[in-house]
């Protein structure tokens, strides 16, 4: 818990703050007071060394928050960190905060179990909710003067027009939020209109209620210290229309698509959302409601007769705490693995999901309702989220409704994720259906398998909901905002329909002549994406070239059967993270075995290289309760977590499973991030080891088996010869290679031209692998990003690329680019890139 | 050449010298701050000189790392860790060092008054001591680059020391208490400003 000190000139004052603050939270924050000088401390001062030995007393690892009234308080408390130097646990922070609205909000913040940004950011606006209070429509006067010495120091003020189609919804919304919170300020947006309140622009929920339209203008201020810069950043973002599409009138939103044109009644519309035909029997989908073991889920809550108190909550919501820190890794991984996948909506959905999930304020709620209530702290972030959900049911604006449905989805997750008893199982039926809901959840809507939903109806939601992006994306017909009467799901559930996403159309008693229609048409459609398939199937090969192997990377089972279908001629990367992310234990052999064989079972006999678990950097592992790096892409990460002391056991049971597998598949070993060829021996070192285990278990495997690395540190690309020497094949990562070359993180918008794989200094570095892995004659793949880019793509061919590993969605479109390609033009262009002329 | 002694001397000096100007320097900061920077000073001091001389630290480094833990304890004001700072960074120039010639002095008051400086933040022209303290080692510098003397070197501090001392009567606050006061500031000599021209005289009357 973060811990707080009170520095005053004052002794009695800091005494009696700390009853004030203390009180608020029922004791139950640790508080410790430095004040006062002289011998008895009775006289107005500060003592250095007493704040000190203060901070000293409530140091914790999640670090301390120093407050101090003014002058000597300020100084000293200083001065007092300085001399702390980095003795103390946890980090230490001094608040540009007034004392005691300061260090009551600080100690509810604490008790809350808020990290120390949190705190000291609360802390620091603690005064300007007391002046939004008490100076309504004045304050603007004060805002421009700025606070002056004893605040937090001047606004930087900002008023944009919003000019993107839907308003200030949820996927601008992320990206305004991360811009504020990638500087050092404190920032307040509110909308130009009437006299509205100032809100938190980190607060993400908060800020969506403010519901900003299409045509609006909005203000923004900062103080802190990167003030300008944070507003330039907003300008620059408000000027690239927050990265979403300028407004355009868009058909599918058009409310003529609605209008009925046959007076038929057997026929219902809505808004079509995603193309298509559909026939098949519907199922009635409800949004999952969790039960917590309750008969009525609406009745019978309990008052608790006195109020919990908060200390007492705190340590009852770690649960939820916990959970949603690891939940909200999870959900951003996946974003992320999506965007660097091009699924560029997905990302910014998982974003925007993420964001409302580590809301504040819905922990804060749940602990309200906890604290009144008799009911399990799960239960209490359900219904907090339920009435959040309502909040965004209640804005006028129709694109903002949509997102209530994104509160309730992030709140099944996290249910499920703690007590998975409390969401009914359900399975759909294994023949063809329509499904028919309510709303659908995004979440549960990005797991849906096309082959056995042939179209969506929802009375709710938009084409532009989270669900419709999705749904679009998976090449499902949808159809929206389908007028059905109260109660349709009785009548609905079963019956035989047509669905036509194209025009919105629902017939509810297809006659024989529209069913022959449909299932004529269908089959058209089904013709052409089986031909343009089975073209991909075959192998591609350049223009009176050599053939180029198309290979995929793969995540997951899906990724796995999509690659399979689209025609990938292996897999070039078997990503072994997802048997640890999100668990709490390490797997065992036998389940990763299990796991493992499933997701390569759609490739048969082809080759299929199976990348060393790669945790670091980015991905996080709960089960393996990795310390937190200041630095982490540059850390413990890949080869050298694997190798590190204390995951000798994880590294064995990995090994030993692969070498398993490898019994059933054409298995290759891949090694992640590695610099050092010694990294290499020791790998072969503890590969042998396993084997020799095997051997004397007599347990089936096979040997020996291609072992290979990923090249993606710029220190293996320089010295590609000698590594290559030592392995039986490279692959080159390029997203990982860009961002060393370039020394620039990838995902950083304000570093997005250095996220070049086709810069001249990234593509040396690929030629030095290239060289290295021909002089010791093995063979080299990409993986990355770079391979489905069809402006990097024959530059690759051009430095001598001929194979390729690329996301499953890609590889139909990388092997027909392939296939009209020259070898002869590729080398010109490769010879441009490298010298940097084109790119 | 400056021991251990003359450093003790100096220390014993700035405990009188804040007794005599107790009354004086509180009434200044009474002006236009909460009277009580001649006690502050006095407080520190002589608690400072009588931990000291009880047990005197082995070298230079030691003695004014000892006084400036004494002052950020007990001085209570701004200038605690303003001057327990200014101690602390020049007792880092002379670690270990049991005596200490013309140039060393020089560094000793330039890393003390980066120290001030540092610390809280003020400018030349914000009446606090760092107008009399930045003119005081600008001029030590060129006293040494002079060939001067340790004499003629801290003479050449305190009459620049004086000079920005003065001018602190004209300015307007903007750091420290008397800020609050903003214009009415003015007309008033700051009792930072004065204090540090006490401790530049002392040091004169000591050191050289
Ligand atoms: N930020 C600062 N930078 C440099 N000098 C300062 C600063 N703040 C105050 N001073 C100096 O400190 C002197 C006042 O010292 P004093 O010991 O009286 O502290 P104070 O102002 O009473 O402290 P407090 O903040 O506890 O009221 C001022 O005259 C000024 O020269
Ligand atoms: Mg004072």
């Amino acid at each position: 818990m973060v811990g707080l000190v009170i520095v005053s000139h004052s002794h009695t004052l800091a005494e009696a703050l700390r009853t004030l603050a203390g009180g608020v939270v029922d004791g139950s924050v640790p508080i410790a007071c430095a004040a006062g000088t002289g011998d008895d401390h009775q006289e107005l001062g500060t003592d250095v060394t007493e704040i000190v030995a203060a901070i000293r007393s409530v140091d914790s690892p999640e670090g301390v928050l120093v407050l101090a009234d003014l002058g000597s308080a300020v100084l000293g408390a200083e001065t007092a960190i300085e001399l702390l130097g980095d003795s103390l646990v946890g980090p230490v922070r001094l608040a540009a905060a007034p004392l005691v609205e300061g260090a009551v909000s600080a100690a509810v913040q604490i008790s809350l179990g808020a990290d120390l940004d949190t705190v000291a950011r609360e802390a620091g606006g603690a005064l300007f909710s007391k002046q939004e209070h008490l100076e309504g429509e004045g304050r603007e006067r004060d805002q421009s003067a700025g606070c002056g010495e004893s605040g937090t120091g001047e606004w930087h003020q900002g008023r944009f027009r919003v000019t993107t189609r839907q308003g200030l919804h949820a996927r601008p919304l992320v990206h305004l939020v991360k811009t504020a919170a990638r500087h050092d300020v404190r920032g307040e947006i509110r909308p130009v209109r009437g006299d509205q309140p100032w809100v938190n622009v980190r607060s993400f929920n908060r800020v969506v209620t403010l519901q900003i339209r299409s045509g609006e203008e909005f203000e923004i201020r900062f103080t802190g210290a990167e003030a300008p810069e944070a507003l330039e950043a907003v300008a620059d973002l408000a000027a690239r229309q927050f990265g979403e599409q300028p407004q355009r009138s868009e058909t599918m939103d058009s409310d003529a698509t609605r209008q009925s044109r046959s007076g038929s009644t057997s026929r219902i519309r809505g808004m079509p959302a995603s193309a298509g035909l559909a026939l098949a029997p519907v199922e009635v989908l409800r949004v999952p409601r969790p039960s917590f073991g309750r008969s009525d889920a609406t009745e019978g809550i309990a008052f608790r007769e006195a109020p919990l108190g908060s200390r007492q909550v705190w340590r009852d919501l770690a649960i939820l705490r916990d959970s949603i820190r690891l939940l909200t890794g999870e959900i951003r991984l996946e974003a992320g693995r999506a965007s660097r996948e091009g699924r560029q909506e997905i990302g910014e959905i998982g974003e925007a999901h993420a964001m409302i999930l580590e809301d504040p304020e819905l922990l804060r709620a749940a602990g309200a309702i906890y604290s009144t209530c008799e009911m399990e702290p799960l239960e209490a972030f359900w219904r907090a989220a339920e009435s959040v959900s309502r909040e965004y049911q209640r804005l006028e604006d129709a694109y903002m409704r949509v997102r209530a449905i994104d509160v309730l989805d992030v709140a099944v997750r996290l249910v499920s994720f703690v007590d998975p008893r409390c969401i009914p199982d359900y399975t759909l039926p294994e023949s063809p259906v329509i499904l028919a809901a309510d709303e659908l959840l995004p979440s549960y809507t990005m797991h849906l398998d096309g082959a056995r939903v042939q179209g969506i109806m929802t009375t709710g939601g938009s084409p532009s909901s989270h669900a419709a992006i999705i749904v679009r994306g998976l090449g499902i017909p949808m159809v929206t905002a389908v007028d059905l009467p109260p109660e349709w799901q009785n009548f609905m559930n079963g019956r035989e329909v047509i669905l036509d996403g194209y025009t919105g159309e629902i017939d509810l008693t297809p006659d024989e002549m529209s069913r022959r229609t449909v299932l004529a048409r269908r089959e058209e459609e089904e013709r052409r994406r089986a031909e343009r398939r089975t073209l991909a199937f075959g192998p591609a090969s350049l223009l009176e070239g050599p053939t180029v192997r198309v290979e995929a990377n793969i995540a997951t089972a899906a990724d796995a059967r999509e690659a399979a279908v689209n025609g990938a001629d292996g897999v070039g990367v078997l990503r072994t993270e997802f048997l640890f992310l999100g668990r709490r234990e390490i797997p065992g052999e036998e389940a990763q075995l299990l796991a493992l064989r499933e997701m390569t079972a759609p490739f048969g006999s082809m080759p299929v290289t199976v990348r060393l678990l790669d945790i670091g950097g980015d991905k996080d592992v709960v089960a393996l309760n990795l310390p937190r790096e200041a630095n982490p892409f540059l850390g413990v990460r890949g080869v050298r977590l694997l190798l590190h002391r204390g995951f000798e056991d994880l590294l064995r049971g990995h090994l030993r499973a692969v070498l398993r597998l490898a019994c059933e598949r054409d298995v290759r070993i891949m090694i992640p991030m590695v610099t050092m060829e010694e990294e290499i021996r020791e790998v072969r070192v503890r590969l042998q080891a396993a084997r020799d285990e095997l051997v004397r278990e007599e347990v089936p495997h096979r040997w020996p088996l291609d072992l290979g690395i990923m090249v993606e540190t710029p220190a293996a690309a320089l010295v590609a010869e000698r590594l290559a020497r030592a392995v039986d094949f490279f692959s080159i990562g390029t997203n990982d290679l860009t961002q060393f070359v370039m020394a620039a993180e990838r995902g950083n918008e304000a570093l997005a031209v250095f996220d070049n794989a086709l810069h001249p200094a990234v593509l040396t570095a690929v030629r030095s692998a290239i060289r290295g892995a021909a002089s010791a004659g093995i063979p080299l793949s990409v993986c990355g990003e770079i391979g489905s880019d069809p402006g990097a793509l024959p530059v690759l061919i051009g430095l001598g690329v001929r194979s390729l590993s690329v996301s499953p969605v890609s590889v139909i479109a990388v092997k027909e680019q392939i296939r009209v390609l020259r070898e002869s033009d590729c080398r010109e262009y490769a010879r441009d890139a490298l010298s940097g002329e084109t790119s | 050449m400056i021991r251990c002694e003359e450093i003790m001397a100096w220390v014993r000096e700035l405990d009188l010298v804040y007794q005599s100007n107790k009354a004086s320097l509180t009434e200044l900061d009474a002006a236009i701050g909460d009277a009580d920077h001649g006690i502050n000073m006095v407080r520190g001091f002589s608690a400072a000189a009588k931990e000291l001389s009880e047990q005197t630290p082995p070298d230079i480094g030691a003695i004014l790392k000892a006084l400036a833990m004494i002052l950020m304890k007990k001085v209570g004001g701004a200038s605690g860790p303003l001057y327990g700072t200014f101690f602390l960074k020049a007792s880092m120039t002379c670690n270990g060092r049991t005596s200490i010639g013309a140039e060393d002095l020089v560094v000793l008051f330039e890393a003390g008054v980066a120290g001030i400086r540092q610390r809280g933040k003020a400018k030349e022209g914000d009446k606090t001591m760092i107008d009399a303290w930045e003119p005081a080692v600008r001029a030590m510098r060129e006293a040494f680059s002079g060939g001067g003397d340790v004499s003629e070197i801290l003479r050449a501090a305190v009459s620049a020391g004086e000079s920005g001392r003065d001018a602190t009567i004209s300015l307007a606050a903007r750091k420290g208490r008397a800020s609050y006061l903003g214009e009415r500031s003015r007309g008033h000599q700051d009792p930072g400003a004065t204090s540090a021209v006490l401790m530049l005289k002392a040091a004169r009357d000591t050191l050289a």
